[in-house]
């Protein structure tokens, strides 16, 4: 293997590395006594039982929702079933703090619990679902026909053969779930909702205690890699299972009959929540005047606009940073398997389990005490979104490349085109729309991230989502509508984008 | 002058010899097939000739240039071997003519009339070179797939089991249009299959691969009709075996006294005849032996029958399907040809 290509690979996951062994650091570099004294205070229990209570009920309801939507769609002669699969997976195009203003803006009973639970369950349900109805896809129809020749029920067979086969599927859903709960952060500072993020935050923002923080970023990240941990392991099984793929024949699809409504309902009501509210909750905010909001701040076309502009310019910066640095290790992965590229592989994919407030603060501070230079620089803002979605990167990247057979590499070469000619005349052209997606997706990313941008944004430079932000927490609900439209009709536009085209792919 | 010239080729992969001191020469303009039961490596010995693997031991030379050796390894682009994988493996983003002219200089590329010309020598009309890869049959892309291979005009060109992608009858055709292209073309050609049928008619020469090493490499008659020994005999086509006792020349057997092919000495020995040797003849013939059918496999155009000889010795025959017997019917049987005599 070229030595260039490991070194160039290597750079994204030891950056991914950096914050989380800095945190490691701050948090325990001060000594066991005060870190006991900072671990074991009512606070952290208190943030436990949030943290933890909320994930939970996010699980379940998640759970829940999202194998009820897999398999009605999937399985049952559901009406406009190819309309609901779309729809289902598009609350994931919400940013969750812009489903949080909407709730907010609605009463203020959604302050707290009852709020945080309904905007993690409704925007991250399609994370359970889509994983479950790809499952229910490639199960074989002959295993439930045997179990029904055996004499099993119809509800039998869902309990004894097809839940068993969808468990991997459904549970890493549910972690992946899970993990979005710990790393939330402006949803439940807009809800009022104290969990470790937001304690964090507040900890950075009033007090000079830099240790306190590390400590609750340490026991956060510990939570978020422990999830990480289970995800892989209940995945890791699901590849054993997959044995012998092949054409199979399309199960037949169950007559829902007085059913029917009830079953629409379970789809329609949650995802009128998840998508709808939101979107005419922001629309009737923008039709409202400045004016009526309690705490009216200008907006100026020219505001919107620059911050239009910025939250596109860096996301298309990050995207290009990202997509940059995973396309070596993408391509190790799916050409050069072994020993190294999943080493380099599994660091990448911690970034999975660091929270966005934790590597924003870990850089924060390492740029303070090391790299001044690059402290609030565009650079360094950078540097946090390509940690943050680099495995989300380097999954794309190499299911793009492993798009390219590699008989039409080796036809290549022995047609005696090597190095860059095989990139330009062969790999690029196959792989090219698969690492737009790549790109495609970290954009969307980038620009409705939150967090980071807070933290490490430079001083005048303002995004959209800092925007939102900024005019929310003062409850100018009309001032943060023209900034919320926006992204959010970015981030629909672009995954509506990436929804055709995933879905031109399965019809080829 | 040899066209490909192998010596002592090693290929480990996790310890385990693949390939394990392949020894092979192939004459310049000669088709020769690779035979290899699945896991005999000859999938690999072609990758590693192409270059896209290299080797552990052993040497490779092209027309005398050598290109791999003990710390030389001649990347596969500067090999010039042709290669068509398994399938065709056509690039998918190209045109049939872009296909074909892919490994041509960026100049040539545009030039019709010689992808017209590649295109024809394949068998197929040059209208085709407007078409997209996915619109051909899977004959027509691994006609393409040729094409693609001769045009830089490779001096040697291999061939992955080229045919196992098609159906039966549009094999056949396939088959003939490759050997024919690759014959106008004058280029060496190295095809590897597991099919004893296809290597048999296409190869001028034919080389069996066994436990990563060249066990036979023959002509094919004398490979089918002189296999080294007991196990390749039945790996090249069915066998029938019997105990017999050499004398002179000839040997004693179930089936009566038989000549041998070559000269053997006295003493035990297994006997191979292939079932189409043994005849269904007249009880009045000379030195006929008689049986009992016990089983008759009816094919149409001949039909493979099982007789119980009167020792109790199984043979089976094959016989023209308007001859078939029943089973139970009482028959009688004559060797043509000579035997071959193995050590027992």
């Amino acid at each position: 293997m070229p030595p260039a290509l490991a070194v160039a690979a290597a750079i994204g996951p030891l950056l991914v590395l950096l914050p989380i062994l800095a945190t490691l650091a701050d948090a325990l570099g001060a000594g066991w006594s005060s870190v006991r004294a900072l671990l074991f205070r009512s606070l952290v229990g208190e943030l436990l039982v949030h943290t933890l209570l909320l994930m939970a009920a996010c699980m379940l309801a998640a759970g829940v929702l999202g194998l009820a939507w897999g398999w009605l769609v999937e399985r049952t002669e559901l009406p406009g079933r190819r309309l609901w699969a779309v729809l289902a997976a598009a609350p994931l195009a919400i940013p969750p703090f812009v489903a949080g203003y909407a709730w907010v803006s609605v009463a203020s009973v959604f302050e707290g619990f009852l709020g945080a639970w309904l905007v993690v369950t409704l925007t991250y349900t399609p994370l359970v679902y889509l994983p479950v109805a790809a499952a229910l896809r490639g199960l074989d129809p002959a295993l439930e026909e045997t179990a029904m020749a055996l004499g099993l029920g119809r509800w039998r067979v869902f309990l004894r053969v097809v839940l068993p086969q969808l468990r991997p599927a459904l549970l890493g859903g549910m972690l992946l779930v899970a993990l979005d709960t710990l790393v939330e952060f402006g949803a439940f500072a807009l809800l009022r909702y104290r969990t470790f993020t937001t304690t964090i935050y507040a900890e950075y923002r009033t007090g000079f205690n830099g240790q306190a923080a590390s400590v609750l970023a340490f026991v956060l990240l510990l939570l978020c890699l422990g999830c990480l941990a289970l995800e892989f392991a209940v995945r890791g099984r699901a590849r054993y299972a997959r044995v012998g793929l092949g054409t199979r024949r399309r199960p037949e699809r169950l007559r829902l009959g007085r059913w029917r409504v009830p079953a629409l309902a379970v789809l329609a009501i949650p995802l009128a929540a998840g998508l709808v509210l939101p979107l005419a909750t922001v629309l009737y905010w923008t039709t409202q005047h400045a004016a009526a909001a309690v705490s009216p701040a200008a907006v100026g076309w020219g505001r919107l606009l620059a911050a239009t502009w910025s939250s596109l310019s860096l996301a298309c910066l990050g995207s290009g940073l990202t997509v940059l640095l995973a396309l070596p290790l993408g391509y190790l992965a799916a050409r050069r398997p072994g020993r190294l590229a999943t080493l380099l592989e599994r660091a990448a994919f911690l970034a999975m389990g660091a929270p966005g407030i934790v590597v924003a603060l870990a850089l924060g501070g390492l740029a303070v005490r090391h790299a001044r230079v690059f402290y609030q620089s565009t650079e360094l803002l950078l540097a946090a979104y390509a940690i943050l979605f680099l495995p989300l990167a380097v999954v794309a990247v190499r299911a793009a490349l492993e798009q390219v057979q590699r008989a039409l590499e080796d036809v290549a070469r022995s047609l005696g085109q090597g190095g860059w000619a095989l990139a330009w005349r062969v790999v690029l052209p196959l792989a090219g729309p698969g690492l737009g997606a790549a790109a495609a997706l970290v954009f969307v990313s980038v620009s409705t991230e939150l967090t980071a941008t807070l933290l490490l944004a430079p001083i005048g430079t303002r995004t959209l989502a800092t925007e939102i932000w900024a005019d929310t927490a003062t409850l100018a609900f009309a001032a943060a509508a023209p900034y919320a439209a926006v992204m959010t009709m970015l981030s629909l536009f672009s995954t509506w984008l990436l929804a055709r085209r995933l879905l031109a792919a399965g019809a080829a | 002058m040899s066209a490909l010239r192998i010596e002592g080729l090693v290929k480990r992969f996790g310890g385990r010899a693949v390939l394990d001191g392949v020894v092979l020469d192939v004459p310049e303009g000669a088709l020769v097939a690779i035979l290899g039961a699945s896991g005999s490596g000859k999938t690999t010995l072609l990758r590693l000739v192409c270059g896209f693997e290299p080797a552990d031991a052993g040497t490779i030379a092209l027309d005398g240039r050598l290109v791999s050796a003990p710390g030389l390894h001649v990347p596969a682009p500067a090999r010039g071997v042709g290669y068509v994988p398994q399938e065709g493996a056509l690039f998918p983003h190209l045109s049939v003519a872009a296909n074909v002219s892919f490994g041509l200089p960026r100049r040539q590329r545009r030039d019709r009339a010689r992808i017209g010309e590649l295109l024809r020598l394949v068998g197929l009309p040059p209208a085709f070179a407007a078409r997209a890869p996915h619109s051909l049959s899977g004959g027509e892309q691994q006609r393409v797939a040729l094409a693609r291979a001769l045009a830089p005009g490779p001096r040697l060109v291999l061939l992955d089991e080229p045919f196992s992608a098609l159906d039966a009858g549009l094999r056949a055709e396939t088959r003939g249009a490759v050997a024919a292209a690759l014959r106008a073309a004058g280029a060496t050609a190295l095809l590897v299959t597991h099919d004893q049928a296809e290597a048999l008619s296409l190869g001028d020469a034919v080389a069996v691969l066994r436990e990563g090493r060249v066990a036979q490499m023959a002509d094919p008659v004398t490979l089918y009709r002189r296999p080294v020994d007991a196990a390749m005999a039945r790996f090249v086509g069915e066998a029938v075996m019997l105990p017999g006792m050499a004398t002179a020349g000839r040997a004693a057997c179930a089936l009566g006294l038989l000549a041998l092919a070559g000269p053997v000495a006295d003493g035990p020995v297994t006997l191979m005849l292939r079932p189409e040797q043994i005849r269904l003849v007249a009880e009045t013939e000379a030195d006929a032996v008689g049986g009992v059918v016990r089983e008759v496999v009816f094919h149409g155009h001949d039909a493979r029958v099982e007789v119980v000889l009167g020792g109790g010795a199984v043979v089976a025959a094959l016989v023209p399907g308007h001859a078939s017997p029943s089973p139970g019917e009482a028959v009688w049987l004559a060797v043509r040809a000579a035997a071959v005599a193995y050590a027992p």
